[in-house]
């Protein structure tokens, strides 16, 4: 098998909304008509407890597949550098000098009937170490030459396939002329997104990734809002909550934009409606924007006109959907309006 | 070939990168340019409604007759686009034939769809999604793994499912003309980034919109994906078709049972009035919806 054919199977499963147990399953599959292997593992690294979590793994007993999720095989892997980023493949037999130091390999894989074994290391275009690919042959001659360049060769695209950051990417660029982006930790710390710059807005602990993580937490998986710029403009911020991921703790990406058409909206109506937004009555409104009702009910009304909206409630339902208010919370700093 | 092996994988490389698809195809014009040495060069992305390429990258010698052209197809052999090359000199046979083994890497870079279907798997387990076109057509979304699951059921963390078709199922819910696909419409139209609400079929589902107008060629105006809903908060079918009525304008009728219903809403949603609940249920999603985006 060609590189360049390798290269669109691969494409298939990347462009796909595979699950990355299944992406996994995918690429062993194809690896298969590379190397005839026996067995084979997809693991990728945690960094938070330093060890693998396995994406999949055929052809081995519930031994094994503990010994891939164990930190005696972060050891073992340390050993041949198979945790370094761009490190060639590494084949394991018994010519392999020191092979009694690989204890997994002495203690476990051999004792059930592996003779040689290849593995992988998974780096991204960016160069982030991901995790590796383990293939094992009951054989002791293992892949050839050209097979080792071949799957040397295909592992890069393989670890950009299976980058928990892909989808983030992907998100990001969903997001029109975005201009910076984070993702956003569940500790609340924040790792790059490929291919965005971040932003100071974006920095751990700023208001904006405190009002994402709050407004997103068992909430609504999508969440649109207006913010200033330092500039003394406005940004459009995109936030995402993601699902679940092996070995990631991404809770959410945000992104910068420029602000939509504001519909001749002022900073002071973008405020209201961001209280407009949280159901907020004009009495509320009023007292947490510290202004009389009589204005409150002004702005409302001006509001209501520029969105040419029939009611209060659609022109909240509008302000929402496009991301069309200033939230609550960065208007009135920590301590929130009367909501709920 | 091996000559060109190291450009095969740079190629391959690039078009896998994460991102938008505009950025893909810059990058791969440093490997274009090291396989056939190209003195101009325009990629376009095929625009299938308005039958028209929009120009993605174009670089150098301006586009002319005697260009080398090739149409660029997905592997399910739909036209993405194309990829002129001006080259200097006769063009031998030798390069025509490189260029068609080229073409589905290059194609791949630049077609959207994928950037799609992984923006889809961000979404909380899709079961089905479609994709609306601006001539009021839908376009399947490549991706997605086994048979549609029925919602409702305990999602249990079993063995991942074989790989299957890679393209997501459709649904009754998403068929050209629902009510859902109406809605999803309806709120694009209103110029909403980002919608979600519900629809029912038996059960419930969770319904998510996402605009994708912007991204070229442009036809694809957004997604619509099915889920199975987070947590309804116990809102009972009548109370989550109140909340649409009230959404979209309108009463439900008669007024006094609507208020004491709107008032057990509230009590569920723990918040402290009618309008606040309202106002959730529109930012959770938490409604059948009776009208288009609120329009009354």
């Amino acid at each position: 098998m060609a590189l360049p054919e390798l290269a669109a199977e691969l494409s298939a499963i990347g462009g796909s909304a595979l699950s990355p147990g299944d992406r996994a399953d995918a690429v062993l599959d194809l690896l298969q008509r590379v190397y005839s292997f026996d067995a084979g593992f997809v693991g990728l690294f945690d960094p938070r407890v330093h060890r693998q979590v396995s994406l999949t793994s055929r052809g081995h007993t519930a031994r094994v597949r503990h010994y891939h999720e164990s930190p005696q095989l972060i050891d073992d892997f340390a050993r041949v550098a198979l945790l370094r980023p761009h490190h060639p493949p590494v084949q394991v037999n018994d010519r392999m000098p020191a092979v009694d130091a690989m204890r997994g390999w002495r203690e476990i894989m051999r004792p059930e009937g592996f003779r040689s074994a290849i593995g992988l290391v998974l780096t991204t275009a960016d160069g982030r170490y991901l995790g590796n690919i383990g293939l094992q042959s009951t054989g002791g001659k293992g892949p050839g030459e050209e097979q080792v360049r071949l799957l040397h060769q295909v592992s890069r695209l393989i670890a950009d396939i299976l980058d928990p950051l892909r989808a983030v990417a992907a998100v990001a660029a969903l997001v029109a002329h975005a201009r910076a982006g984070v993702g956003l930790t569940h500790a609340a710390t924040t790792v790059p997104v490929p291919g965005l710059p971040g932003d100071a807005l974006l920095a751990e602990g700023s208001a904006v990734l405190r009002v994402t993580a709050e407004r997103l937490r068992g909430g609504p998986q999508l969440f649109t809002f207006l913010t200033g710029d330092p500039g003394g403009g406005l940004v459009r911020v995109t936030a995402l909550a993601c699902p679940p991921q092996p070995a990631s703790d991404l809770h959410a990406v945000v992104v910068l934009s420029p602000p939509p058409d504001q519909h001749g909206l002022t900073m002071r109506e973008l405020e209201v409606l961001g209280l407009l937004v949280d159901g907020c009555s004009n009495t509320e409104i009023a007292v947490a924007l510290r202004m009389a009702p009589r204005t409150a009910v002004a702005h409302l009304e001006h509001i209501m006109i520029k969105l040419a909206a029939p009611s209060r409630t659609f022109a909240a339902v509008q302000a929402l959907r496009r991301g069309l208010f200033i939230p609550a919370e960065l208007t009135l700093g920590r301590q929130r309006a009367a909501v709920p | 070939m091996t000559r060109h092996d190291a450009v095969f994988a740079e190629l391959a490389t690039v078009a896998h990168r994460p991102g938008a698809p505009h950025a893909r195809a810059r990058a791969l014009l440093t490997p274009l340019q090291d396989l056939f040495g190209y003195d101009g060069v325009d990629i376009a992305l095929h625009d299938p409604e308005r039958r028209s390429h929009q120009p993605l990258v174009r670089h150098g010698h301006p586009p002319s007759a005697d260009d080398l052209v090739i149409a660029l197809r997905a592997a399910d052999g739909s036209l993405v686009g194309c990829l002129a090359l001006h080259l200097p000199g006769p063009v031998p046979e030798e390069t025509r034939a490189l260029l068609t083994t080229v073409a589905p890497i290059v194609a791949h870079a630049i077609d959207p769809r994928p950037l799609l279907a992984e923006a889809a798997s961000l979404i909380t387990a899709p079961i089905a999604g479609t994709v609306l076109t601006r001539a009021g057509n839908t376009e399947p979304l490549p991706s997605l793994p086994g048979s549609p699951k029925m919602p409702g059921q305990p999602k249990t963390p079993g063995p991942p499912e074989m790989p299957g078709p890679r393209e997501m199922p459709g649904h009754p819910l998403l068929a050209r003309g629902s009510p859902t696909l109406t809605e999803a419409r309806a709120c694009l139209a209103a110029g909403a980034t980002h919608a979600t609400y519900l629809a029912a079929a038996g059960h419930f589902f969770q319904v998510t919109v996402l605009s994708t107008a912007h991204i070229p060629p442009g036809h694809r105006i957004g997604l619509v994906l099915l889920s199975a809903p987070q947590d309804l908060r116990e809102l009972t079918h009548r109370e989550l078709t109140l909340l649409g009525l009230r959404l979209a304008g309108r009463r439900g009728r008669p007024a006094f049972d609507s208020i004491a219903t709107m008032n057990a809403i509230r009590a569920k949603l723990g918040v402290s009035s009618r309008r606040k609940a309202l106002l959730y249920a529109a930012a959770h999603g938490l409604y059948l919806p009776a009208g288009h985006c609120g329009d009354p």
